[in-house]
């Protein structure tokens, strides 16, 4: 199992802390989406990456080749992670939606986007929470089915039914509001 | 529908997060106690070890230095009749 990471890993068992920041400055994005499109809330998302990048830091020593790819390791501390703090606080629905990202051109197609973004992230907030963590691994990291599966802690099956299960909701959802 | 999924969430990109997020996260890595050299991460393995031959080292030196008590032993067997009671058993056979 090849890891894209590889050539970080000997930097970060020796404790090199510019190992550390190339491996952040490569996956803080994806973790944050993947931590954002769970929790609803950049700031939260945040938090998780840093406490899932400072846990790999401390397990970094110890860190066995061949057990896992490091962007495995990293996403499934932090699904778990999201877990535990919607266990602990429900959220509501994602509030002002202050981070929308930038880039649009002109002020009706931002409206549009903004609905859109609106409406997918207002729906994916209504599904179950493994079903928004397998969705959002497919669609926004694109990341195969048996390390989504892998990363989740399931087999490669219950990870696709919770995804046939997750776009059947969301479709339904997203067409109550008229989004699809 | 896979593909409409694909485009939607393409669309739809979930927010990055601010950009000093790796100054943060580096801040808070160097604040932690600093990480052990990789050679001296497991003291406690050599520890154990120690204490194992320690204990060798204990339990060779009581073994050895007991004294040799066949004969107390069977002198305490005589005086509590077991002389006789061996007589007896040959007698008898």
């Amino acid at each position: 199992m090849s890891d894209p990471d590889n050539d970080l890993i000997s930097g970060l068992r020796a404790g090199n802390e510019s190992a550390l920041r190339a491996l952040i400055d490569r996956r803080s994005a994806s973790l944050h989406r993947v931590a954002y499109r769970l929790l609803g809330d950049t700031y939260d998302a945040e938090d998780v990456c840093q406490e899932t990048f400072l846990k790999f830091w401390r397990a970094a020593p110890d860190w066995r080749d061949g057990d896992a790819r490091i962007l495995t390791w990293l996403c499934r501390v932090a699904t778990n992670d999201c877990y535990d703090r919607l266990r602990k606080k429900r959220p509501d629905l994602p509030g002002e939606m202050a981070d929308y990202p930038d880039g649009r051109t002109g002020a009706e197609a931002a409206l549009v986007n903004r609905e859109r973004w609106d409406g997918l992230q207002t729906a994916m907030m209504s599904l179950p929470d493994r079903q928004r963590a397998a969705l959002t691994l497919r669609y926004d990291e694109d990341m195969s089915q048996r390390d989504a599966a892998e990363i989740m802690g399931i087999g490669q099956k219950a990870y696709e039914a919770l995804l046939v299960r997750g776009r059947k909701g969301l479709k339904a959802l997203m067409q109550e509001t008229e989004h699809v | 529908m896979s593909e409409d999924f694909g485009k939607l969430f393409k669309d739809s990109a979930a927010p990055a997060p601010r950009a000093d997020l790796t100054d943060r996260i580096m801040a808070a890595a160097k604040a932690q106690t600093p990480l052990p050299a990789a050679n001296d991460r497991k003291p406690w393995v050599w520890t154990a070890l120690a204490g194992i031959a320690a204990t060798l080292v204990a339990g060779f030196f009581v073994f050895s230095t007991q004294p040799d008590d066949t004969e107390l032993w069977a002198s305490e067997a005589d005086a509590a009749g077991f002389g006789d009671l061996y007589s007896w058993v040959n007698d008898e056979t």
